[in-house]
């Protein structure tokens, strides 16, 4: 398993602005627990949780594809926790 | 060997046991186009497959791809009520009917089964603004002078081991244009599907945007469970003008192969756009679910001045998926500017990266934002 990033950055001018940050993070086990108290399966809370975090690129999707995407995702996560 | 059968050996070992001649005289395509994928043949034949992406699978047999499939009957519709029955039931299946998505989103759709378009709807009232939206073997009958000028001016033959495949053997794609002032007033679709065992579908989208016209472009992609890798090496290519807007959106949930790593496809993408005028703007949206191998960096060159690049991003990967996608913004022009939101899920043991390259050249100043993050899904 491999979860990598390959950033080039390549700057040849002293005006310009770049940023860049990356993180990695698990789905929270206290995240899951909070949704396992309130009666939401763990697949259903990775759901939530996967799909709030891609909000961000969901958000610039087309109406229909966005619905669409979040239904693939839930399934393509389908088996992989627990 | 007699200098003969010496001829017909290598006659049949080079070009033609690709089916150049083949897939050219099928589409009736002009002389130039067929030296334009010879060429790009020879080119490809020099070069070999890259082998930094971080990314593993059997070595491809080449030879062994069926490089031209298409539906069995040649139909031309007048209704999509003519549409053949199993491949209605094909959309069925996957839950996208034609008519629906004719009628409630209002969306022309360009189906490519096997790599040849089928129907496309809505050309009529889109033709009344003067956009053109067809299969690229339509608009290279029909308007040979803007696909001459625009075919390989963003991704040329020599750009890499794939796209140059693709330059020789693409089958079909669709082809988009917009003309000057034009805001295209509906969102156009392409669905993608591969159908036939063993098939490599090489599609090749264009999409010019001429000066202060806006388009929104749609790729979704289904494909059924099958069990034996499929190579699919397609090239994408966006052309703004000054002032033009492109947003390209795309939903990718092939085959991923199954629990152990088995089947799957081998997605070897190649897309880019280039903001050739001042205040041109493309922007990329992705969401990656399926392929068992994704390998796959839509980019944008930025030459025009205040020109903009946008990327966003989901990359999910599950079981033995792989996925090396990420983006290029060249800044060339000034004031130019780029966003890059990517995001990466993985679980199971699947393989998931990020690789991006931002490059701002001497004469350009600009605010560049980019932001890359990973997220993982934890196997307890």
């Amino acid at each position: 398993m491999w979860r990598d990033t390959f950033p080039y950055l390549e700057v040849n001018n002293r005006t310009a602005t770049v940023e860049h940050e990356a993180t990695t993070s698990k789905v929270g086990e206290d995240q899951i627990f909070y949704c396992n108290q309130r009666g939401i399966s763990t697949e259903d809370a990775v759901g939530l949780i996967v799909n709030g975090y891609c909000k961000e690129v969901f958000n610039q999707l087309p109406m229909e594809f966005a619905v669409e995407a979040q239904k693939l995702l839930a399934i393509s996560l389908e088996g992989s926790v627990g | 060997m007699t200098e003969d059968s010496k001829l017909i050996n290598d006659v049949a070992n080079s070009e033609y046991k690709w089916g150049f001649r083949f897939i050219s005289a099928k589409k009736n395509e002009p002389e130039w186009l067929l030296e334009w994928r010879l060429r790009a043949f020879r080119h490809w034949q020099t070069m070999t497959e890259p082998k930094w992406p971080n990314v593993h699978y059997p070595v491809i047999d080449f030879q062994d791809i069926i490089y031209y499939s298409a539906p069995k009957k040649q139909i031309v519709l007048n209704s999509l009520d003519e549409l053949d029955p199993e491949i209605k039931a094909t959309f069925d299946k996957l839950g996208i009917s034609l008519e629906e998505q004719k009628r409630l989103a209002g969306v022309a759709v360009d189906a490519v089964i096997d790599s040849v378009s089928v129907k496309t709807t809505f050309r009529e009232s889109l033709a009344e603004l003067g956009i053109i939206f067809s299969s690229f073997s339509e608009a290279v009958q029909e308007h040979p002078e803007l696909i001459k000028k625009y075919l390989g001016s963003v991704v040329p033959h020599t750009d890499n081991f794939y796209a140059a495949l693709n330059s020789a053997v693409f089958s079909d794609g669709s082809f988009c244009y917009i003309p000057k002032g034009v805001r295209c007033p509906m969102e156009l679709s392409t669905y993608f599907r591969i159908n036939s065992a063993g098939t490599g579908q090489f599609e090749r989208t264009l999409i010019v945007a001429d000066e202060g016209s806006f388009v929104s472009y749609l790729e979704g992609c289904t494909a059924p469970m099958r069990d034996e890798n499929q190579l699919h090496a397609a090239v994408v290519e966006i052309y703004a003008h000054t002032d033009a807007q492109v947003k390209y959106s795309t939903v990718q949930n092939w085959y991923p192969g199954d629990k152990n790593g088995k089947g799957g496809i081998y997605n070897f993408v190649t897309k880019r756009g280039i903001c050739a005028g001042n205040n041109a703007k493309i922007s990329w949206t992705q969401v990656e679910t399926g392929s068992s191998i994704t390998w796959k960096y839509p980019s944008v060159i930025l030459k025009g001045d205040n020109s903009v690049g946008e990327f966003y991003s989901v990359a999910v990967t599950n079981n033995y998926q792989q996925a090396d996608t990420g983006t290029k913004m060249i800044h060339l022009g000034k004031n130019t500017k780029s966003t890059i939101i990517s995001k990466g899920i993985s679980g199971g043991h699947s393989n998931n990266s990020y690789r991006g390259l931002v490059r701002i050249s001497p004469q350009s100043n600009k605010r560049t934002k980019f932001l890359s993050v990973r997220f993982i899904l934890a196997r307890r």
